[in-house]
């Protein structure tokens, strides 16, 4: 039976959050800043096609165009391994393209990343999973999370870097794959990852006259209009997204606060003019709203989230399973999973689960 | 993003973004908890704060938004204790929820539950946090939380005068 006064609560509740203000966005000028000897491999690639979660403020910034499918990894994703070796999988989608990722016993297998020594430790290679490493007086950091390795040739890392008597640098390494043991046959020249070129997506929208508005005019998301369309017609929208008609984020990564900015409203379902009088009622700022019929819904995008997401983060709970982490690229409703490795038993557990794209960070060498 | 790493990225770029999604429901936890502070401040400290811990965080103890608003909620304690001490977390903002006399109603029955309820009540209900964040809050188990939660129903049915 229905408790009235949860109900009352839940209406009460939704109302109240509706009236609340933007949410602030990270002041990372406030955050110390984190003492870094070594390179990590950035672990944010295209922060353009990445999911902020229902809940939040989405907003996002794309390198391509509308409508078009949404490049690379999604926010959280591994060091590319590099494209040294075009015969390598280094991503699937399906259940046909993820069987050629699975890596069994005694297979030649292949994997980039960082490579950590430590006077009197084994030589680590180090899974390609954050840490942090602020805070630690030098040479007093603690190792990173990764495998022990032999024969890698030191003086051929890529990127070398000493804290004290710690030494690092990035190495792509080939060898055999047996019992949980990572054996090193060859270390190949380490491909560094493609600088993404800046984030400029142009504005699908002709220019009022005397321009956009600068940027601090407004929100950039208005909460009414988050939830109109996030809330009340999921289903006729994709997620907003921004544009930077006068030049964007510098280098695709992170945005560029003070650009200006017109949030892309593209609209899947219904009439786009009605639409466009509906937002403008609920957004003062620089508003483009445009028609893409067929495209993903914000509806199908929480479906997914829901389902295969939830399936996905019940499988990294799991620590032996090797997922280090998700994301849902937007443009596909893709799950974009990052894992050590495709085992075959972790390829019958993922199977199962619809839109997967996987990115291991060991593949086999075919 | 859907991040289901065990750890909290090193880098504050990678860490902005991990904690990106997370900040609205950090913001209506501090409007709920502390109407009278300024949120965006509270916020941004309780930010600079997991900057600062951020390699305390074990995505087995708990999912980052647990372990935020854990550190939300402790900020706005800490904030809380250094302006005014004992005021009273009922706010004064249209509690909504049909008309302005059931609102009226609903703040004035509100009031009068237990710090412990109202807590549990504006969390679950107000801010939107799941029973296992409330209770990261609340500093408590789960199942207290949904103790508290039937008890604030029960007090609040006969405030309201609500049949069954």
């Amino acid at each position: 039976m229905t408790d009235p006064i949860d109900l009352l609560l839940r209406d009460a509740g939704e109302e109240w959050r509706a009236t609340q203000p933007q949410p602030p966005r990270p002041d990372t000028s406030r955050w110390p800043p984190a003492r870094r000897t070594t390179r990590l491999a950035p672990l944010i690639a295209a922060a353009s096609v990445v999911a902020l979660a229902a809940a939040a403020v989405v907003v996002l910034t794309r390198s391509d165009g509308p409508g078009s499918p949404a490049n690379g990894s999604g926010m959280g994703g591994p060091p590319n391994p590099g494209t040294g070796d075009t015969t390598i999988p280094r991503a699937a989608e399906g259940v046909v393209g993820m069987e050629g990722l699975i890596v069994h016993d005694g297979d030649l297998v292949e994997a980039s990343g960082q490579v950590e020594t430590r006077p009197g430790k084994p030589v680590l290679f180090c899974e390609p999973i954050p840490v942090a490493d602020v805070g630690y007086a030098p040479g007093q950091r603690p190792s990173c999370i990764g495998l022990p390795v032999t024969g890698v040739d030191l003086d051929k890392l890529a990127d070398p870097a000493a804290d004290g008597d710690i030494r690092t640098g990035m190495a792509r390494l080939r060898g055999i794959w047996r019992s949980g043991t990572f054996t090193v046959t060859q270390q190949l020249p380490y491909v560094r990852e493609p600088v993404k070129p800046p984030v400029n997506a142009q504005v699908p929208c002709a220019t009022p006259p005397g321009g956009w508005q600068p940027k601090d005019t407004g929100p950039p998301l208005g909460d009414t209009l988050q939830n109109y369309v996030n809330n009340v017609h999921p289903d006729q929208f994709k997620h907003p997204w921004t544009a930077y008609p006068y030049g964007g984020p510098p280098d695709g990564r992170t945005e560029n606060w003070n650009s200006t900015s017109v949030l892309v409203v593209e609209v899947v379902k219904g009439d786009v003019d009605e639409a466009r009088r509906e937002l403008e009622k609920r957004y003062p700022g620089n508003l483009c709203v445009i028609s893409s019929p067929g495209q993903q819904s914000i509806a199908d995008y929480n479906k997914v989230k829901d389902i295969a997401g939830q399936q996905v983060r019940d499988l990294a709970m799991d620590q032996s399973n090797g997922v280090y982490g998700s994301s849902i690229d937007i443009s596909t409703n893709t799950i974009n999973v990052r894992l050590k490795m495709l085992t075959p038993q972790l390829y019958e557990r993922l199977k199962a689960i619809p839109g997967l794209h996987l990115e291991p960070w060991f593949v086999p060498v075919n | 993003m859907d991040s289901v790493s065990h750890r909290a990225p090193g880098q504050a770029e990678a860490f902005a973004t991990w904690v990106g999604e997370h900040v609205a429901a950090m913001a209506r936890l501090v409007a709920r908890l502390a109407p009278e502070l300024e949120r965006d401040d509270i916020v941004q400290e309780s930010l600079t704060r997991a900057w600062l811990k951020r390699h305390q965080y074990d995505g087995r103890r708990g999912t980052p938004s647990v372990w935020l608003l854990a550190i939300t909620a402790d900020q706005v304690r800490k904030a809380r204790a250094r302006s005014r001490p004992h005021l009273s977390i009922v706010d004064d903002a249209p509690a909504g929820g049909g008309t302005p006399d059931d609102s009226l109603d609903l703040r004035r029955a509100l009031a009068q539950l237990s710090e412990r309820q109202r807590l549990a009540v504006d969390c679950v209900y107000f801010a939107g946090l799941s029973v296992a964040e409330t209770a990261a809050v609340m500093g408590c188990a789960e199942g207290t939380v949904k103790s508290t939660l039937a008890d604030a129903r029960a007090k609040l049915r006969v405030l309201l005068e609500v049949a069954e």
